[in-house]
Order: C-alpha cells, then structure tokens, then sequence
C-alpha cells in the first residue's frame, strides 16, 4: 500500500510542474502590468521603470521565472504580495480556513443529503417519492451557482431576514461565548454552504440512486435475499458499499470543482477565503499571491485524486489486487 | 409426508399490460430426503421454478396455483400467500439456495467469511464469539482445505469451483432442509463437477436433505435424482420416478432427450431435437413442443394436452404417448 501511494506521490509531480509553469506563463501574459497598475497615469515613465526593477518585473521573462522557482524550492518563499507587502503564506493562510470551512462543510452536506436522498429514491424508485425528489434534484443540479446564491440571498437574508448576507462572523464576534460564537458560524455560512452542497448534493444523489437501484438488481443481492439476510443489512451492507464506489472516484473531480465553486460563492456572500483572495490577487495583478494560490490549489487536486484512489482500494478489494498485479 | 407440494404452479410476467406465460400448470410433490432433478433446455423455465419456490421472483412477475412446504416445526405453510417477513424468516433457515454463477451470487466487496457469518448471525443461534469457528467448519464440511484462507478471501481471489463451495457453504449455514441448487455444477469442468455433485450427494446423506437439482445434464439426472421433471417452454412435460422415466420415457421430448444422453455416453454422435426452443413471448398454439415433435398431429397444433397419469408416480403431457407397454 506505501509503495502505492509514493508511487501516485511521484506521478504528480510531472502534473504540478508543467501546472505551475503554465500558470506563471499565463499570469505573465495577461494584459496589465502591476506595476502600472500603482500609479497615476500622470507619473513619469522613470517611476514606472523603478517600480518595475522592484517588483523585478523589468527582467526577461524566463529569468522571472527561474528567479521565482529559486525563491520557492531554496527558501520556500513564495513572494509578497505586491499590495499590501505581506508575504504570500500569510495572506493564504488567513484565507484557507474560510474556504475549508465552507468546502468541508458543503462536502459532508453534500454527501450526507446524496446519499440518503439517494437510497429512498433507489427503494421507492417510479414512485411519487422517487419522482418528486429526482424533480427536485435535477433543478438544483442544473441551476447555476451564483443564481442560486443570488436567489437565497434575497429571499432568506434580504426578504425574510433570517440569516447574515455577508462574511464569516458578525462585528460582535469576539464578545461572544463558545456557543454564542459557533452558532455565528453556522448562522453565516448555513446559505454559502447550501449554494455550494445542494449542487454537488445532487451529483450525488444521481450516482447513489442509479448505483442502488443496479446493486437491488444484481445477483448478489439476490443470493443475500435468497439467504435470508435481512432487508436493511442488504440496503447498507450489501449495496450502499458497492454503489458508494462511483461517489469515491468522484471524489477526485469534486474537490477541484469545490475549489472553484467557493470562488463564486465566496464573492457572492463575501466571505474572506482562498477564492476571494484569488479573485483579486487576479484582477490586481498580484503575481506573488495568484502563483501561491495555485500551487495550493495543484496540491488540493492531487491530493484528492491520490485520497480517492486510496480510499477506493480500501473500499474495493478488487482494485487493490489488481494495482499489485501491474505493479 | 411431502416435504414439498406443487399444485397448478403458474408464473406470468406482464410487462407493458402484455401477460407472458412463463410457467403453465407445474404440479409435483417432492419427500423428504429425496432428490428431483428439473431437467430442459435453456429457456425452458427452470430458473423460474427455483425463484418462485424460494419466493424471490423479479418485479413485474406473478404467481399462481400453489406451493406448500411442511415446515421443521410441521407447520404446512403456504408459500404463494405468506408474508414476506415469513418467507424472509424461512429463506436459509428451512430452504437455502444455491445459485448457477456462485461468483456473481457473493457479495464481491465482502469476505467470504463474514458473508458466512452475516448469514449465521441471523439464521443461527450461534453465540457471536462462536460464529468463525462454525463458519471455518462449514467451509471444511464442503470440501475446502484451507478454511482459513477461504474466509479471508474475497470472491474474486478464488477459482470457480472454490467460490461454488462457498456458496453451498452459504446456503447450508443457516441448516435448511430443503437444498435448491440452479445448475450449480455448468460453470464447473468436468472433473471439479464430479467432485462437487459427489459432495452434494455425501452432504445430503449427512444432513438429511431434500434437494431440488436444476440441471440440463440429463446424464446427471439420470444418476443423481429420485424423480425428475422435464420442462419444455414453461410446460411440464412429464414427471415421475427416475427409473420409470429411464425406462420408458412417455413424452417424445423425454425420449430425445434421452436418446441425445445415451448416444453421449457411448461417443456417438446424437440426433439432434430439430428447430429450437420455442419463444415464451409468442409460443406455438396447443403443445408447445409440436413444431418440434415428430410425432405432431393435427390436434397437437390446436390443443394443449392435459396430464395424463400413466402410474402414481408417473404424469405426462402429450396425446401420443410414446411407449405405453
């Protein structure tokens, strides 16, 4: 199993450097110097020109970029952010926990919603139930995140002003006891997380039910039945543990796609996180910080694949048998 | 006392408001102790029969007649009516099954001794401590010499005929005492199938079992089974005691089937049953099996024959009888 994972460690590395470059390559060119971007339009070119050597933007473009690549692997520095002159781990790291708040949340949500949704549908199928709830689950998978944020917004914070429309905590935060301060959290992120989970809700629920109604019909739950085994031990030992294979494998597209999911919905409801960070960093030209990002974000990717296919052999014996042949 | 009684056994499926006859009027009985091999060709209905008795034909398909069992207590119990929790209380416990492709009957993502054990925490009184052991021994009692590596296997680490060892020992955990078996030995070769009906037949002497064998070897009906009964397209051609169907076989199709047997045995090439199995969707008008019959008349092609009782134990379908002496 070690020799697995460092050899699926190994494999990414290839994926993360040609990511990285790409990166750095399509940053440089987009229009927009940062630089300029500081100035007044009235200020001399000389100016211009030293912020430019400053910021080390004068040099040619591969050595930029090999500059760059020296600063990260000698002294895991990954620049400072042109505004504000924080270095760039500081500026991630007060913005990763919002987005792995929101992400997780929307995650375990998600999953929890799919899967039991999911399983009544599968035992109800063409029924009312199955129909109503596939009806309902359609709507949310084809509805586009940022109207359904938009839509929430209005109705539940604008409208009925029942939740926060905005940010992570209130002002008052900090006065705040344990209890106090945990349900400010949920209060604020109960919309970002239903935006970013009843999307991926309903990917789920679509696997689950088609995953559940196949494994009813197989001939290994027929050999259970026919052995007497009872009908709710079918249901969660016999077919949720083979219908849940395709959810696992999932898993790997879905943490980038959460990743670029908390971007809208982190600047829908302004929340402090990685993608709202990033989506300035983007619009101001702020090199340091965009490359930062997403180097994270590469490592966000693999690491979900590298977990899906871990978890998948540890789910399925048969995956793991033949990753040990071929290898 | 019969064990089992068939009376007037009829399975239609109606898909889309069509009715489809998949089984027509199948009556038998069957003692405990004793051995009935349902013999016919694919398609003829046999895997049905062996659902409907267990009760666990797919959505969509219907029952009727009836089916009794004489349960271990002597309750007689009637299968088409029960209620589900009853039969769910009877299936492993009073009939256990084995199936055609064992390998595709066991959980693939399950040990396969914790599918032996999931069986007996349910069907047996077991202490839960005790389960491995009795699970190690029943997978010995089936002919497996490495129990403990069996149990920790997972299907797919296993041969065909280990994996079909393992799905009688599935089927025999719960002690039932009556044994279907839906062609358990045609994914098998010729030797591991030798040895595994020769263990059927050691494993119900010792436990006493009734068996119900699917096969379509006629030749392994003929050696392993007290009665038979011959299915054609859902019908029952005949039924009666092994010998007197050896014997003198009444229905035409009985005699080809075992003049193709016969002609095996002694390496000849057999004669084939002209044409091919007819469809259940649309079947042939009267006897089902007169587009096939060489002895087909004119009444054939419009009426179905009844059953005709040559002996007590003896009934067959056809207008012509073939040896009636």
């Amino acid at each position: 199993m070690i020799s697995i994972i460092l050899k699926r460690v190994l494999d990414s590395v290839p994926t993360i450097i040609i990511g990285i470059t790409l990166t750095f390559l399509i940053v440089h060119l987009a229009p927009g110097d940062p630089g300029i971007r500081f100035l007044d339009p009235s200020q001399s070119p000389e100016i211009q020109q030293v912020i430019q050597k400053r910021f080390g933007l004068n040099e040619p473009l591969y050595i930029q970029y090999w500059n760059w690549v020296k600063r990260v692997l000698f002294h895991f520095d990954f620049g400072n952010s042109f505004y504000n002159g924080k270095p760039s781990s500081e500026v991630l790291r007060s913005a990763l926990l919002p987005t792995i708040l929101l992400a997780g949340c929307a995650l375990v949500f998600a999953l929890i919603t799919g899967i039991l949704l999911g399983i009544l549908a599968a035992i109800r199928s063409n029924t009312f139930t199955d129909r109503t709830i596939t009806i309902i689950m359609m709507l949310f998978f084809s509805t586009p995140a940022f109207w359904l944020g938009i839509m929430f917004l209005g109705v539940f914070s604008i409208q009925l002003g029942w939740l926060p429309s905005s940010h992570l905590t209130s002002l008052y935060h900090d006065q705040l006891n344990t209890i106090g301060r945990f349900t400010d959290y949920i209060k604020h992120l109960f919309l970002p997380v239903l935006t970013l989970g009843l999307p991926l809700a309903a990917t789920f629920f679509r696997y689950i039910r088609s995953g559940v109604i196949e494994a009813l019909r197989s001939d290994y739950i027929l050999g259970a039945r026919a052995r007497g085994i009872g009908h709710n031990k079918i249901l969660f030992r016999y077919c949720l543990k083979n219908s849940l294979l395709p959810i696992i494998s999932l898993l790997g597209v879905i943490i980038p796609a959460l990743l670029s999911g908390a971007v809208i919905v982190e600047v829908i409801f302004s929340l402090p996180g990685m993608g709202r960070t990033m989506v300035s960093a983007v619009f101001g030209r702020d090199y340091p910080i965009i490359l930062a990002a997403s180097i994270l974000a590469f490592f966000a990717v693999v690491a979900g694949n590298l977990i899906a296919d871990i978890t998948y052999s540890i789910i399925d014996p048969r995956i793991r048998y033949q990753t040990r042949k071929n290898s | 006392m019969s064990l089992l009684t068939v009376e007037n056994l009829s399975v239609v499926n109606s898909p889309s408001g069509r009715s489809i006859s998949i089984l027509r009027n199948i009556s038998f009985s069957l003692n405990s102790g004793e051995t009935l091999a349902v013999i016919g060709e694919t398609g003829s209905g046999k895997s049905m029969l062996c659902k409907s008795i267990i009760g666990l034909l797919p959505p969509g398909f219907s029952r009727s007649g009836n089916i009794w069992y004489i349960s271990s207590d002597n309750t007689k119990i009637s299968i088409i009516t029960a209620e589900e929790s009853d039969l769910l209380n009877m299936r492993g416990r009073e009939i256990g099954m084995v199936f055609q492709e064992a390998v595709a009957s066991l959980n693939p993502v399950v040990r396969c001794g914790n599918q032996i054990t999931d069986v007996l925490s349910v069907k047996s009184k077991i202490e839960k401590n005790k389960r491995k052991k009795h699970a190690l021994k029943l997978l010995e009692t089936v002919g497996l010499s490495e129990p403990e590596r069996i149990f920790h296997a997972y299907p797919h680490q296993l041969s065909g005929g280990m994996t079909q060892r393992v799905a009688l020992a599935l089927a025999l955990a719960g002690e039932p005492q009556l044994l279907i078996a839906d062609e358990p030995s045609s994914s098998l070769d010729s030797i591991s199938k030798k040895y595994y009906l020769n263990l059927l037949n050691r494993l119900k002497q010792e436990n006493n079992l009734t068996l119900i064998l699917v096969t379509h070897d006629v030749d392994e009906a003929l050696s392993f089974a007290d009665n038979i009964l011959v299915l054609y397209a859902g019908c029952m051609t005949e039924y009666g005691r092994t010998g007197d169907i050896q014997k003198s076989p009444a229905h035409p199709y009985t005699k080809a089937l075992l003049d193709i047997a016969r002609a095996l045995k002694e390496n000849n090439l057999p004669a084939a049953i002209p044409g091919e199995i007819s469809s259940l969707t649309n079947p042939p008008p009267g006897c089902r099996f007169h587009p096939r019959c060489p002895k087909a008349q004119d009444i054939c092609r419009v009426k179905e024959p009844s059953s005709i009782c040559i002996s007590n134990s003896h009934s067959v379908r056809c207008f012509f009888l073939v040896d009636l002496s």
